[in-house]
Parts: C-alpha cells; sequence; structure tokens
C-alpha cells in the first residue's frame, strides 16, 4: 500500500498566545514541484473537515479545481468552495512530514489556512493544551 | 511562535517575514505574497496571516 505521506514525525508547537489559538507551520508545493515559503501560522482546526486554503492561492499553485455538490458550511454560513488535490509539507526547517496527492478544500475568501480533520487529524493524536501553550502532534499507533 | 506585537496596519493582511520577524512585503491578497517570496531563497522568509486577535472561524 502506498502511503500518501512521508514518516510521521512528532512535533511539538508553541501555542500562539497573540491569537490564542494552535498554530502550525505548513507549506505547498507549485506545479513545477518547487515549495513556496513556509506559512508559519496555519490554524490548527478540528471544526474543518479538511485543509482549506484561500482560492486566490490555489489559482497561483495551478490547482485544479473540482466543483462540489454543496456548498462549504461555515460559521459565518454557506462559502462556494471546491475541491482540490495537492501536496504540503506538515512543519518546517527540515523537520517536515510530506504529504502527496491530498484533497483538500478551496473557498473564495477563505480568511486563513486551515488544517483541519483530513489528513492529518487522521494521522496524529493532536493534544491542544492551551494551558501549557503548546500542542502536541503524536503519531497514530 | 513567539508572541509578537503586531502594527495595526496589518491587521487581516498577509505579510512576508524576513528571519528577523519583520515584514518586508504585505497584502490583502495571500497569492501576492506566496509569488513575492519566491523571489528569496527557500526558508529564508516565511508567510503569515495577521490575524485580528480573537478571530473565530469554523
Amino acid at each position: 500500500m502506498i502511503m500518501p505521506h512521508t514518516r510521521l514525525l512528532k512535533f511539538t508547537f508553541a501555542y500562539d498566545e497573540l491569537y490564542g489559538i494552535p498554530l502550525v507551520p505548513i507549506n505547498f508545493f507549485y506545479k513545477d514541484g518547487t515549495p513556496t515559503q513556509p506559512f508559519n501560522n496555519a490554524i490548527l482546526d478540528s471544526g474543518a473537515s479538511e485543509i482549506t486554503i484561500p482560492k486566490s492561492l490555489s489559482d497561483l499553485l495551478e490547482l485544479k479545481l473540482r466543483p462540489r455538490t454543496r456548498p462549504a458550511q461555515t460559521a459565518g454560513g454557506e462559502v462556494k468552495a471546491f475541491t482540490a488535490t495537492t501536496d504540503f509539507n506538515l512543519g518546517r526547517g527540515g523537520r517536515v512530514v510530506k504529504y502527496t496527492d491530498i484533497d483538500i478544500c478551496v473557498m473564495e475568501n477563505c480568511p486563513a489556512i486551515l488544517v483541519g480533520i483530513r489528513p492529518v487529524f487522521e494521522d496524529y493524536k493532536v493534544m491542544i493544551m492551551a494551558y501549557k501553550r503548546k500542542c502536541i502532534l503524536e503519531p497514530k499507533e | 511562535m513567539k508572541n509578537k506585537k503586531i502594527s495595526d496596519k496589518y491587521i487581516g493582511k498577509w505579510v512576508l517575514l524576513n528571519k528577523k520577524n519583520k515584514v518586508i512585503f504585505s497584502s490583502d491578497d495571500v497569492a501576492d505574497v506566496v509569488k513575492k517570496g519566491r523571489e528569496h531563497p527557500y526558508n529564508e522568509v516565511t508567510i503569515e496571516k495577521k490575524l485580528e486577535p480573537g478571530t473565530c472561524f469554523f
């Protein structure tokens, strides 16, 4: 079976005190395979079903968009969304897990990059410890 | 990801940061910032969204 990711690594990320939300580093790839610069503050979001990025980023990366049968349901109401398939790195500074051919959600006017349930929460035990100001991603057993 | 004071002028914007965490480019459009980041060697700069503290997403 081909794994959609390289070896899972344990990560500990500092919980951001300014914003009060758990943030993780991530980067995506252009069509030619070169990486984008790292995004420092993608939001680790158990309320999102998948990784979600703004449409303007997806356009720049030349991702092929596929229509969805229904709009995405968000706290702010229904939003037009698409599905795309992409590669990304979770982590930074040489300690990264590369995910390949992952379906993500692409949204118009998405205010940030959201790291949702698929695939990260499915691969990791995610411990968000606001009281300790850190979050730990531990590979599943 | 240390606690950093952010200038009000960048709140809500996407920014490109150098190694000293200084904003060297900003835009409302993430694509502009990612494009600008491509002018630098990989990992020499980073990208952030300057969120409004207390922002609710999903």
